[in-house]
């Protein structure tokens, strides 16, 4: 049973509400706040995780969605199987023909690799910008939330898998399976190409084993770096052995002449153990309830929980037989996650910043190249994680560098395309919109305000600080902020976009 | 075949550790010293409290992190050795192909750059640097931060809230100004965690500035801004992620007027291959030649975790790493900075000897290191390389022969010349003779 105290409905308000959407979404404007503080926080609650009530509309885009027109194209043409350096196993003679054979067909070759390339960056810049629109536009912020959380837990992309077509199938795994049975998703995301390619287990041999993702799956995925033993991770390597990639089919494959069928030892379970057992034998260790909830605990909260927090959701996990939505919605609902120093104490990733300031502003999705500065220049590029446990997150999202950047690039977020049809963005009516592609009309930050807040300066500042501030402004920045709004004769769409930037250009709106 | 105990590392401290420092998302953030000593405070008194000088012939140490865990056994060759080419049937670089060393020992083919920098007297290799430990650690996140935090006691503990670069800069230069440390790589390294001394990222130092608008500016905005910083200088909003964010945002402001002042008209000396290692390298040149007051870069370059198709990803690494090295050399040598600058190569382990079936290696432990410097650092082979003879091995493992924490002993104290390196390595480690000529 669970040993937290639940948040009452006499505590719920508009800043908890606020403090919710935030963070089990990508925050929001007051009118959708306002509608979430009217739910009470059980409503709310469930408002937000029992999403698969609200219809959503995917739309992806056709070249990454589907598989690459010339995938066996692009197999054939990779530079170093013409010119790459001698291989293990070639003879000189074999190489020196390679080379010879190589330099013919080159120009012919790299024109047909430059198209592949080409096709490939575009797709899948095609798909980050549809994944950021997901989370800026849909109707089911939650579960986008989710999605990003296990992008980085299972982090993958980047060099190891280029193709768009394989990283949008992982994003839409991570989008059908983000609350249902932890088992089923680890043995999915242990069949996902994606992750079969990044983490070398489709090159996992019986007699050869590799043992790069039997160690990652017990230290990043399920259990961390204490909770296993070398042993693990070569008879895990060997139970692993025969799950790979149908390179025509581009889908999982099982080849049982590759698998590896001697017994095998592994967390004291012995036998011909296959993929299925070793992760049905590591979801039964205590530690695997604890170790997956503490930290979604600390992705939602930016801190480590404490023992209480930490046992009553692994008890709340365990007990519900390792379903993730019952976990989340105990997360959500707890006293603890609305204590007072949980609330704008996280700082937004790059991708919330700009999901956030996006919904916030009310508008339409900015250029690509603008999404793509963000993710380059505030160091979050989705598909692209720094390393294989993605990113830490927390305090480390900020130093000089992504500080300047995060400063500078407020001015490209508050111009641009605007949303024609001003509509609230939680029911999809935007997302519709944004979808059409061009827009003729600039963005108004106007638009976001009454006629009274426009003539009476201290309704203005009181509805910028409720927009766009989980804490106010510290000292002198609220001095200069409430100084340039009040001495302003009228306020008009510059004077409001340059009140907007300077309050994105604070410490304080880099939390949530 | 039990090989390692990572149970050994103490979990509770680890999730201390994880607690309080910036890598592991703060509870409590890292700024109370700048509660009651602000920066402005500080930089009155800070000449006096540096206890060395850091005018512009002061030594630079540039550490280059080769992450993933680069394969040793590739990279120096031991092309006489059958036990070599047993374990390694389909990777063993051939004994032709490998750049002659000496008569047992090669480069890898892609180290031509490396191998220049050796007949040039300007490299030094250190084989088989790791640590005794009986529980050396394979994941790659908790073996770098044993080389990161450098623990003076038992190596995979890992109980330090600092780095090892962090507490030598915290005992050396309280009050300078962050550009003591830059590092280049996207996130802080937790070698630069220090509970003082405050150090900066910089990836691009032509947009290393604020600016309201590209092109234009917004005169209100970027009088806001200058109000902000100025204000934080005398007062930052005590401990507390907002004051966090203010720390980093005037230390943004003081090194990037100091940077662009000094290095905005300054140009490499050498010409620089097209590679992210090469640029990063390229851009501590022209920092360097522009008289920064830094004593430590830090660099990165990853991708080495090749348990498949290893030879191509390898080779490919190698080259753009010895090739930048190379024109890093020649800038600095151009410069006349040479001498004062020692370069570490670095990688969080070794790998297993025994090739594994996907033209690949898995994750071992000991490592040679690089050195690259001019005439106070030692030159050519530094020591004996581990044996690599089946019998010799531990869970397929070479056995250390250097601790890297002497290392890093012999570094603070005869190169940064750190008045004490007991604060920072403990008292079990002491300089001895390894690098410095």
């Amino acid at each position: 049973m669970s040993k937290l105290n639940l948040l009452s409905n006499a505590n719920w308000n508009y800043k908890t509400a606020a403090h919710l959407l935030n963070r089990a979404g990508f925050g929001g404007p007051p009118a959708e706040i306002e509608k979430l503080s009217s739910m009470g926080m059980e409503g709310a609650v469930s408002y937000l995780v029992d999403y698969e009530k609200i219809p959503v509309e995917l739309n992806p885009g056709s070249n990454f969605s589907q598989p690459e027109p010339n995938h066996e194209e692009a197999a054939k043409t990779s530079h170093t199987k013409l010119l790459g350096v001698q291989r293990p196993g070639e003879s000189d003679e074999d190489y020196k023909k390679r080379m010879e054979e190589g330099k013919k067909l080159l120009p012919q070759k790299q024109a047909e690799k430059k198209e592949v390339t080409e096709f490939r960056q575009e797709a899948c810049e095609a798909l980050r910008e549809w994944w950021i629109r997901q989370m800026a536009y849909t109707p089911r912020p939650f579960q986008e939330k989710m999605v990003l959380f296990f992008h980085g837990h299972f982090a993958c992309g980047g060099h190891a898998c280029q193709e768009a077509y394989f990283r949008y199938l992982q994003n839409q795994l991570f989008r059908d399976k983000c609350l249902g049975s932890w088992e089923d998703m680890l043995v999915s995301v242990t069949k996902d190409p994606c992750m079969l390619r990044s983490l070398d287990n489709q090159k996992n041999f019986k007699g050869k084993p590799n043992e790069n993702y039997a160690r990652e799956l017990m230290e990043l995925y399920t259990l961390g770096v204490e909770y296993y033993t070398e042993q693990d991770v070569t008879e895990g390597a060997r139970a692993l052995t025969g799950w790979g990639i149908d390179d025509a089919k581009l889908c999982f494959i099982y080849r049982p002449e590759q698998h590896d069928n001697g017994e095998k030892t592994y967390m004291g379970l012995k036998g011909n153990l296959g993929p299925l057992e070793i992760i049905h034998q590591i979801v039964k260790q205590p530690q695997a309830a604890r170790f997956i909830t503490s930290k979604l605990w600390k992705f939602f909260t930016d801190q480590n929980p404490s023992e209480k927090i930490a046992t009553a959701l692994a008890d709340e996990f365990r007990g519900s037989g390792m379903i993730l939505k019952p976990v989340m919605k105990l997360m959500f609902s707890c006293e603890d996650f609305y204590a007072p120093d949980m609330i704008g104490r996280q700082i937004k990733g790059p991708i919330q910043w700009l999901a956030n300031s996006i919904r916030l502003l009310e508008r339409d999705l900015p250029e690509r190249k603008y999404l793509n500065t963000v993710q380059d220049k505030m160091s979050q590029e989705l598909f692209k994680p720094p390393t294989v446990k993605g990113w830490d997150g927390g305090a480390a999202w900020i130093n000089t560098n992504t500080m300047l950047a995060r400063y500078n690039l407020v001015a490209g977020v508050i111009s641009g395309p605007g949303d024609k049809s001003g509509g609230t963005i939680m029911h999809g009516k935007t997302m519709a919109n944004a979808t059409k592609g061009k827009v003729e009309q600039e963005l108004s930050v106007k638009k976001l305000f009454t006629d009274e807040q426009l003539r009476d300066s201290s309704k203005l500042l009181a509805e910028l600080q409720k927009r766009f501030l989980q804490v106010p402004l510290a000292g002198k920045r609220q001095d200069d902020l409430v100084k340039y709004v009040t001495t302003q004769k009228q306020h008009n769409e510059d004077t409001l976009r340059t009140a907007v930037q300077m309050i994105m250009t604070t410490p304080e709106y880099q939390l949530c | 075949m039990n090989t390692s105990n990572p149970s050994s590392i103490n979990l509770k401290t680890r999730r201390e550790f994880l607690r309080t420092t910036i890598l592991g998302g703060a509870l409590t953030w890292s700024v109370p010293y700048f509660v009651s000593n602000t920066f402005a405070a500080l930089h009155a008194a800070a000449m006096d409290s540096s206890s060395i000088a850091t005018g512009k012939d002061s030594p630079i140490l540039v550490i280059l992190f080769l992450g993933g865990g680069n394969d040793g056994l590739n990279t120096i060759v031991p092309y006489t050795n059958d036990h070599y080419y047993k374990a390694r049937p389909v990777l063993a670089i051939k004994k032709d192909k490998a750049l002659k060393i000496n008569d047992e020992y090669g480069f890898h083919p892609s180290l031509a750059g490396f191998k220049s920098l050796y007949d040039g007297g300007d490299l030094g290799i250190i084989p088989g640097v790791g640590y005794p430990a009986g529980a050396a650690v394979r994941s790659h996140f908790a073996a770098a931060s044993v080389w990161h935090q450098a623990n003076p006691g038992e190596a995979t503990s890992l109980t330090q809230t600092t780095g090892w670069i962090g507490r030598y800069l915290d005992s050396s230069y309280q009050g300078n100004d962050p550009t003591i440390g830059i590092n280049l790589a996207r996130q802080k390294p937790e070698l630069f965690m220090s509970n003082r001394v405050r150090t900066i990222t910089l990836t691009d130092v032509d947009n290393y500035k604020f600016g309201s608008k590209k092109g234009a500016t917004n005169k209100d905005v970027d009088r806001f801004y200058a109000d902000q910083i100025g204000a934080v200088k005398t007062a930052v909003s005590g401990d507390s992620a907002v004051g966090y964010l203010e720390q980093i945002t005037l230390d943004a402001q003081v090194s990037s007027d100091s940077i662009l002042a000094r290095v905005s008209k300054v140009e490499n000396k050498a010409k620089y291959p097209d590679s992210e290692i090469a640029k990063d390298l390229s851009l501590i040149g022209r920092l360097i030649a522009g008289g920064l007051p830094t004593r430590v870069y830090y660099a990165q370059q990853a991708g080495y975790d090749t348990h498949a198709r290893q030879a191509e990803t390898q080779s490919k690494l190698l080259e753009e790493l010895s090739q930048g090295m190379k024109a890093f050399r020649d800038d600095l040598k151009a410069q006349g900075n040479f001498n004062r600058v020692l370069t570490v190569v670095f990688s969080e382990f070794g790998r297993r000897v025994q090739e594994n079936g996907a033209q690949g290696t898995d994750h071992g432990k000991a490592n040679y290191v690089f050195l690259m410097g001019g005439d106070k650092i030692k030159h050519g082979v530094l020591g004996e390389h581990p044996s690599i003879a089946p019998n010799d091995l531990v869970g397929g493992d070479t056995m250390f022969k250097v601790d890297f924490r002497a290392m890093y002993a012999e570094i603070l104290a005869k190169w940064l010349k750190a008045p004490s390196i007991v604060p920072i390595v403990g008292e079990k480690f002491h300089a001895g003779s390894i690098i410095m000529a």
